[in-house]
């Protein structure tokens, strides 16, 4: 429950050790490698250039990307449950030659591809040439329309309807014949055979009619040889594609192989990446970046290995190094809801702890049934073993298991069992009318909010003030760490004070209540002005502080919406039971109930974990936290090889 | 005088106790209607850009529904109240108004905080559509817009659960 105690290191390497030192640093995984600046160390530095190897390693990576999906379509390898990644030895992978001959495959698979799309592309340039050359099909001419001495031969379209006598009847006179092809719904395909010198002036006479030329470049034979050709080229090229794709699918059984692969080149894009933050001289590079200083001691064994100087020292007052939360297991997965405010600042306190706990007690307050609650719980824990998550969505997961552990407890007490489905059975298909007195267990060992909404508003009230008091108490702690106790004394122990009064007034009686309440209040009076120096302004910051307490009852007030999530399941839970059981104990009346049941209750569940999760969040980072939190933190974000199919 | 006979049969108590209920489903699944229809369309044009961002626009999406489901919640606390799934309760004419007036504050506010919220995750989508990993900020602040709507069903919840008569 704190944040890591961060430590900066430097490295001076010679130029050629550098990607010893960064393929070290990146099994490591320990090291936020960051920028180094051109001044460091009092020398001027420059970038080192990795440009060309960068673009390099990333047009290798995406080939192997264009490549992977394609395989994985057409491998025959089943997928496994849980997490698959093996542990490879990625350097004998290296030097056992597997990795030159997987780059074949790629090679071999990347070029079937590019063939495929080039046969695709040419097949459906065919298949629109067939379509354009279908009406001219019984025309003898060759396509090439080689035009003699004194004639032109012309083909083109006219709009549908024309007919032979509106041609000639435009034509006239002149030394041209044009004969019609074939007709279709949208036009009519002709030829015009003209005299040399009459060219031109026919075509101005077919233009008014809409003559439009049409010419098929590159085809030299009459329509029907032209149009066999193609169907047998396209039949061809279909042929190659299947022999391709067939090819591919052999090429799938070096999937895993090609899986490894991707892991390593897409760890020398990060090796790659990290390089291009160092600066060097002419003969040495620099490195500079964070490292927890748990792992220093296992840091500097490594380092003491290579050929480098290097220095740990603590960050100085202008540097901000980054933040890792360091948490017990069950706090580390709520870390990420605290990332998702944001980061707490370096050196501040790390909230994770204690707001995991209050988490867990409103979730399950607002989501109290045991039947929601185990439902979360069998996916949060068992969703992440069965499908192999990353550990970051492996967390989240693990969070909404614990929540539903909550959620199960809140059921027993508050008495909520898929809404009221074991009343809903008994009632309306088993026909025992007083369930609720024979078996009162099912209504919650305490109290069922349905029926005592306001007795539950007090307890999230309740809930609401602990949580508030709770934030309230870190500032405390964190005034007294700094050494302001007074500051402490004055800005939260005087409002302790007035809250304290506020239960002595309804344990004591009015007037003890009265003397605590003014005692908290002259407090705050008298002190929230003590940084001002004249008199009356002293007095009215003091007065002016007391108006804090419409912050902290609107804040407590806010926790009225655990009452409003906490019926809102129920209530719409109970609803679903009504519909499922109204058809009584028949065997329609079953079916209704496994189908209501079903469709509704994953509804149900489905909207108010969303509900849940986002108010209980809300509460944490506008309640809790705006007591106490220093956030704009940087995450720690260590160099790490890329382990998405395999483990280094 | 029969016209005054059809209006007291219209207006009885359990008719106007319906009418609350029905407001409060009505009114709030309008907004809610409204709201994640203003959020689907943005969403529409974030994920155009990059399909992957569907799970997260949905999240999004899926906060302006919530005024609908909690007016179906204040609705089926009235008609459990006044007994309609069991035994009916008598009411009088000014009892069953009663119910229609707790009603009220959730229906309106459920209304126009659905909408309001849609119009906050319209802009939430923008944002991820900027920061797709900033998701928690825009989800925070357009919850903020349901606190009015969980104010007005608290009050609506209690006027009804503390009634007198049924």
């Amino acid at each position: 429950m704190s944040i890591s105690i961060m430590k900066k290191l430097s490295v001076i390497t010679p130029k050629d050790s550098v990607d010893e030192m960064i393929k070290r640093l990146i099994k490591l995984r320990c090291v936020d490698v960051r920028n180094t600046e051109s001044d460091e160390c009092g020398y001027l530095l420059e970038k080192m250039n990795y440009d060309v190897q960068r673009s390099d390693a990333e047009k290798r990576l995406a080939e192997i990307e264009r490549v992977l999906p394609v395989l994985t379509k057409y491998s025959s390898r089943m997928s496994k449950l849980g997490d698959g990644r093996m542990k490879i030895d990625r350097e004998e992978f290296v030097s056992d030659g597997s990795f030159k001959h997987t780059w074949e495959k790629i090679e071999a698979a990347d070029s079937d591809l590019k063939r495929i799309n080039e046969c695709k592309n040419r097949i459906s340039a065919d298949e629109k040439l067939i379509v354009s050359l279908t009406p001219w099909i019984d025309y003898g001419v060759s396509l090439r329309l080689c035009n003699t001495d004194r004639a032109d031969l012309v083909i083109g379209s006219m709009p549908a309807g024309t007919e032979q006598s509106d041609i000639d009847e435009a034509l006239g006179e002149l030394y041209a014949s044009v004969d019609i092809v074939s007709r279709d719904a949208g036009a009519v395909y002709v030829s015009l055979i003209s005299l040399k010198s009459d060219t031109d002036e026919a075509a101005k006479k077919l233009s008014s009619l809409g003559f439009i030329r049409i010419s098929f470049p590159g085809v030299d034979k009459t329509p029907k040889k032209a149009i066999a050709f193609l169907n047998e080229e396209v039949a061809q090229l279909n042929s190659e594609i299947e022999n391709l794709t067939e090819d591919l699918r052999s090429l799938s059984e070096y999937l895993s192989d090609i899986e490894v692969l991707y892991d390593i080149e897409n760890t020398s894009l990060t090796e790659i990446i990290n390089k291009q933050k160092m600066a060097a001289t002419e003969d040495c590079a620099v490195l500079v970046g964070w490292a927890p200083q748990m792992r220093v001691e296992k840091l500097s064994a490594e380092l003491d290995k290579l050929c480098c100087a290097y220095e740990i020292e603590d960050p100085s007052e202008t540097e901000t190094p980054p933040v890792l939360l360091n948490n017990n297991r069950f706090s580390e997965n709520f870390e990420w809801v605290v990332g998702m405010y944001s980061y707490p600042k370096y050196g501040s306190f790390d909230p994770t702890f204690i707001m995991s706990i209050f988490y867990f007690f409103i979730f399950g307050l607002m989501f109290a049934d045991v039947g929601y609650g185990l439902v979360l719980t069998v996916c949060g824990f068992a969703l992440p073993a069965l499908m192999g998550m990353s550990e970051k969505t492996k967390r989240s997961f693990n969070m909404f298991g614990y929540c539903g552990i909550s959620s199960m407890i809140m059921g027993v007490i508050f008495g909520g069992w898929f809404g009221d489905l074991p009343y809903a059975i008994m009632q309306n298909m088993a026909g025992i009318e007083n369930a609720k007195e024979i078996y009162p267990f099912f209504d919650g060992l305490w109290f069922n909010p349905m029926d005592n909404p306001m007795t539950f508003l007090v307890v999230a009230l309740a809930v609401g003030g602990i949580h508030l008091i709770a934030g309230m108490a870190i500032k405390f702690y964190i005034l007294c760490k700094e050494g302001k106790v007074f500051d402490a004394i004055f800005d939260i122990g005087s409002w302790w004070v007035i809250f304290a009064g506020i239960g002595v007034f309804f344990v004591f009686g009015a007037l003890p209540g009265w003397i605590t309440v003014g005692v908290g209040v002259a407090m705050i009076v008298f002190t929230h002005g003590r940084h001002e120096k004249n008199i009356v302004v002293k007095l009215l910051k003091g007065i002016l502080g007391l108006y804090d307490i419409t912050s902290y009852a609107s804040d407590l007030l806010s926790y009225s919406r655990i009452l409003a999530l906490g019926l809102a399941s129920a209530v719409v839970g109970q609803v679903i039971n009504l519909i499922g059981t109204m058809s009584g104990a028949t065997v329609g009346g079953f079916v209704a109930l496994i189908l209501a049941t079903l469709i509704g209750h994953t509804l149900n569940l489905a909207i108010n974990i969303l509900g849940s999760f986002v108010h209980t969040s809300r509460l944490q980072y506008l309640e809790f936290f705006n007591k106490f939190y220093e956030d704009g933190g940087d995450p720690f974000e260590a160099v790490e090889p890329s382990e998405e199919y395999t483990i280094d | 005088m029969e016209f005054l006979e059809i209006l007291e049969q219209i207006f009885s108590g359990q008719n106007l106790a319906i009418l609350g209920a029905g407001l409060a489903v009505a009114l709030s699944g309008m907004g809610s209607a409204k709201g994640v229809g203003i959020v689907g369309e943005a969403a529409s044009g974030l994920v155009s850009e990059n399909p992957k961002l569907f799970g997260k626009s949905m999240i999004l999406q899926a906060l302006p529904m919530t005024q609908g489901v909690y007016g179906l919640v204040a609705a089926f606390f009235i008609i459990f109240k006044i007994g309609l799934f069991t035994e009916p309760v008598e009411l009088t004419t000014s009892q069953g108004a009663y119910f229609l007036m707790a009603a009220l504050p959730y229906a309106l506010v459920g209304y126009s905080s659905a909408i309001k919220q849609g119009r906050v995750s319209a802009a939430g989508i923008n944002l991820l559509a900027k920061r797709p990993d900033q998701l928690g900020k825009a989800v925070t602040s357009a919850a903020l817009v349901e606190t009015y709507a969980i104010f007005a069903l608290i009050i609506t919840l209690i006027i009804v659960s503390i009634c007198p008569f049924a």
